[in-house]
């Protein structure tokens, strides 16, 4: 049945209309040949009672005048006709008088019981048909013919034949009709079936079925176009309102881009208004300090002793003329010499003191700069980008350390890789290279150990972990002072510093600006004592992937 | 007692001569003797009775439409009473079967079916010319009853009794023998052509 589902709707109407055209015929036909039997029945047993009465009357004579001969000779003519098997007349008392037998060489016939009655009855394939003879309304005696029913078999073949053959000429008309009248309904099925199969296959929404009649079919191609107009009128919406969408999306995308830019504009001033605290905060401490090294020098300054030098000078220039008499005899000049080895020594003693305040207020100054200079390169965000050599960038932060390096007497390792050119905020990456530097310069001096050494490496990133474009690690370790374990979560937050004179910046706006970079900033130390390592991570990002 | 035993055996021959000749003509059907018991006489008397069956005489032979059919019987009676067993009761086409026993010249015209005893052989021939032109079926049983204008004669064939018939004097008699009766007489004589 599933055979018959997925044929084409043409054959399938064929089918069914031969299928009806067959049963038809044949129910029709079953029909026809049926009421033959009847009917050869029936002729069979009018025709076999005619022929054994008319046999019967011939033999009247012979069975009267007892003559079997006559009578079996009469009874011969039956062999013309094929169909009798054999027949037997019987005498008024219902001895048999002649038989006659088809076919000498079967089985001797023999003959049945006599019936007086009229009787025909089908046993065995065979018509057996009893019927009295009388002669002037005498009962002279009876006669049996029995008839096979060949003739019906023969004529049922020729039946079977006729009717094979009117069917299979009817099956052909039938076919051949239906083929034609067939395309009526599905000719335009098939046609419908194409054009959904073209639109389908084309997505071409713009076809049309032809309508070719007012009947349903008609209706179902109109309902389908209806459909395809309908399909087309909601793409070419679908098209404007995906556009518009685009549109919209690209509008959405530049306002979003438009405020995270403000956001981040607002953020970070108001980031660099807390840094400005900071420094603010800073820079009045380190300030402090420069005052009071400033008031101990105006003291030291106002109690100099450099006025005792000037009477001296003066004394030396009233004795100009007798100098050699005067350091000689004058009592004052006697003591001269060892006043002004006293003075000498005075003088060294307070420029040396002042020198040292003097040290002190520059050192301040510089730290003042630099804080400065950081919260400036803070400030200064532009988010340009440069090719970098990370390389030669670690190499330029450590060149700008390298007095205060070898003034502590640190020990420089470099453990550089070839690394590929990076396109980069470069002057973030050396604000964050010259902090580590330092803190690692600062941590060897803390440690106040004699073999201070720094390990300065720079490695191209393990893909793994990095990320699928991989990137540029550089790291800072140095066998410092170490960081306790409860410290080392709070090392990046603002403010947070470990060093007397810090101000808790360096690290916290380091490790943000790698982060804005999409890179990281982290630390590992074994505890205190046991030196630090700082690692900054550096992916190649791709355009896009940045904030 | 004689004659039935006798007949008996020439029936039991007649269906071995005839079963021997279905056999030679190739035709594979046996005879039976219809009448296996019966005597001579008994087999004449029936004879008789079915000539009525086979013979048609003029309407004026008889007085009305129901009259009666006559079989007499002129002179030595061999019969006894298998005559009238052999009608009794009988009928054909609407007419009984009487017996007269003819004694009387006189009586001859109102009989239909005349049986001439061969006890008349000496005046066969005047009682034939009495019956003459009168509607009678005349039968004999002896030589020469045909050649004297008889009509139907009695032959006793190779123990069986066959009949002889001689049309010419049929139809002076004004008596009409169906064709089937002729296709079982032996001889038939004076046929037209």
């Amino acid at each position: 049945m599933s055979m018959i589902k997925n044929i084409s709707i043409r054959h399938k109407h064929t089918l069914i209309i031969m299928l009806t055209s067959s049963v038809v015929l044949l129910l029709a036909c079953a029909a026809f040949v049926a009421y033959d039997r009847v009917v050869f029945r029936k002729e069979l047993i009018e025709d076999v009672s005619i022929l054994a009465d008319v046999i019967g009357e011939n033999c009247a004579a012979a069975i009267d005048f007892n003559d079997p001969k006559a009578a079996a000779g009469t009874l011969t003519a039956l062999r013309a006709n094929d169909n009798i098997i054999s027949a037997c007349v019987y005498s008024s008392d219902g001895a048999v008088f002649a038989i006659y037998q088809r076919d000498a060489t079967s089985a001797a016939f023999v003959p049945p019981a006599t019936s007086t009655a009229s009787k025909a009855e089908f046993t065995e394939g065979q018509l057996h048909v009893f019927r009295p003879i009388t002669q002037r309304g005498e009962l002279t005696g009876s006669i049996f013919v029995a008839s096979d029913l060949k003739a019906g078999s023969a004529r049922l073949i020729r039946y079977v034949g006729i009717v094979g053959l009117v069917f299979l000429v009817s099956l052909l008309l039938a076919f051949l009709l239906s083929n034609r009248l067939q395309r009526l309904i599905s000719g335009p099925i098939l046609q419908l079936a194409q054009v959904a199969r073209s639109v389908a296959q084309d997505k071409n929404y713009a076809v049309r079925a032809t309508k070719e009649s007012n009947d349903e079919l008609g209706q179902l191609v109109e309902g389908f176009n209806e459909m395809l107009a309908q399909i087309q009128t909601r793409d070419a919406a679908l098209l404007i309102a995906r556009d518009n969408l685009e549109q919209r999306i690209t509008e959405r995308t530049q306002e979003l881009e438009l405020t995270h830019k403000k956001l981040l504009d607002t953020s970070r001033q108001a980031g660099m208004a807390e840094v400005a605290t900071n420094v603010l905060h800073n820079v009045g401490n380190v300030l402090n300090s420069v005052n009071v090294s400033t008031s101990v020098v105006m003291g030291s300054l106002k109690k100099s002793k450099v006025s005792s030098l000037d009477k001296v000078v003066t004394l030396l220039r009233q004795h100009e003329s007798d100098l050699g008499t005067f350091f000689t005899s004058d009592p004052k000049g006697t003591q001269l010499p060892a006043y002004l080895t006293q003075l000498s020594a005075h003088l060294l003693a307070e420029q040396m003191a002042m020198l040292k305040e003097l040290d002190s207020v520059q050192e301040n100054i510089e730290h003042i700069k630099e804080i400065v200079a950081m919260q400036q390169s803070y400030a200064k965000v532009s988010g340009i980008k440069e090719v970098t050599n990370l390389r030669e960038l670690v190499e330029d932060s450590l060149r700008m350390n390298m007095g205060a390096l070898d003034r502590h007497g640190v020990k420089l390792i470099r453990e550089f890789e070839d690394v590929p050119l990076m396109n980069t905020e470069k002057h973030k990456i050396l604000q964050i290279l010259i902090n580590l530097v330092r803190n690692a310069k600062y941590a060897c001096g803390e440690s106040g150990r004699t073999d201070k050494q720094m390990t300065v490496c720079v490695t191209n990133s393990d893909k793994s972990l990095a990320g699928g474009d991989g990137g540029i690690t550089i790291s800072v370790e140095d066998n410092g002072v170490g960081i306790p374990p409860e410290n080392l979560t709070r090392i990046f937050s603002r403010g947070f510093t470990t060093r007397k004179d810090g101000h808790g910046f360096g690290l916290h706006s380091g490790a943000l600006a790698a982060k804005e970079m999409g890179g990281s900033l982290t630390v590992h130390s074994d505890g205190v004592g046991r030196g630090a390592k700082f690692t900054l991570e550096m992916p190649f990002l791709t355009e896009g992937e940045q904030l | 007692m004689n004659v039935i035993n006798s007949n008996r055996k020439f029936l039991l021959k007649a269906i071995r001569l005839i079963a021997l000749l279905g056999l030679l003509v190739g035709v594979s059907h046996r005879a039976y003797g219809a009448t296996p018991a019966f005597t001579e006489y008994q087999v004449k008397a029936l004879f008789l009775f079915n000539f009525a069956k086979y013979v048609d005489w003029p309407a004026e032979a008889f007085l009305s439409k129901n009259a009666p059919i006559v079989i007499g019987v002129l002179g030595k009676d061999n019969f006894k009473e298998d005559l009238q067993r052999a009608v009794e009761s009988k009928s054909i086409t609407g007419r009984t079967i009487i017996i007269k026993y003819v004694t009387a010249d006189a009586e001859l015209s109102g009989c239909h079916i005349l049986f001439i005893s061969a006890s008349e052989k000496s005046r066969l021939e005047e009682i034939l010319v009495k019956t003459g032109t009168l509607p009678i079926l005349t039968v004999g049983e002896q030589e020469q009853f045909l050649e004297k204008n008889g009509i139907i004669n009695f032959r006793l064939k190779k123990e069986n009794i066959r009949l002889e018939i001689n049309l010419a004097a049929a139809r002076k008699a004004n008596v009409q023998i169906s064709s089937k009766l002729l296709a079982v007489a032996d001889v038939v004589m004076g046929k037209l052509d």
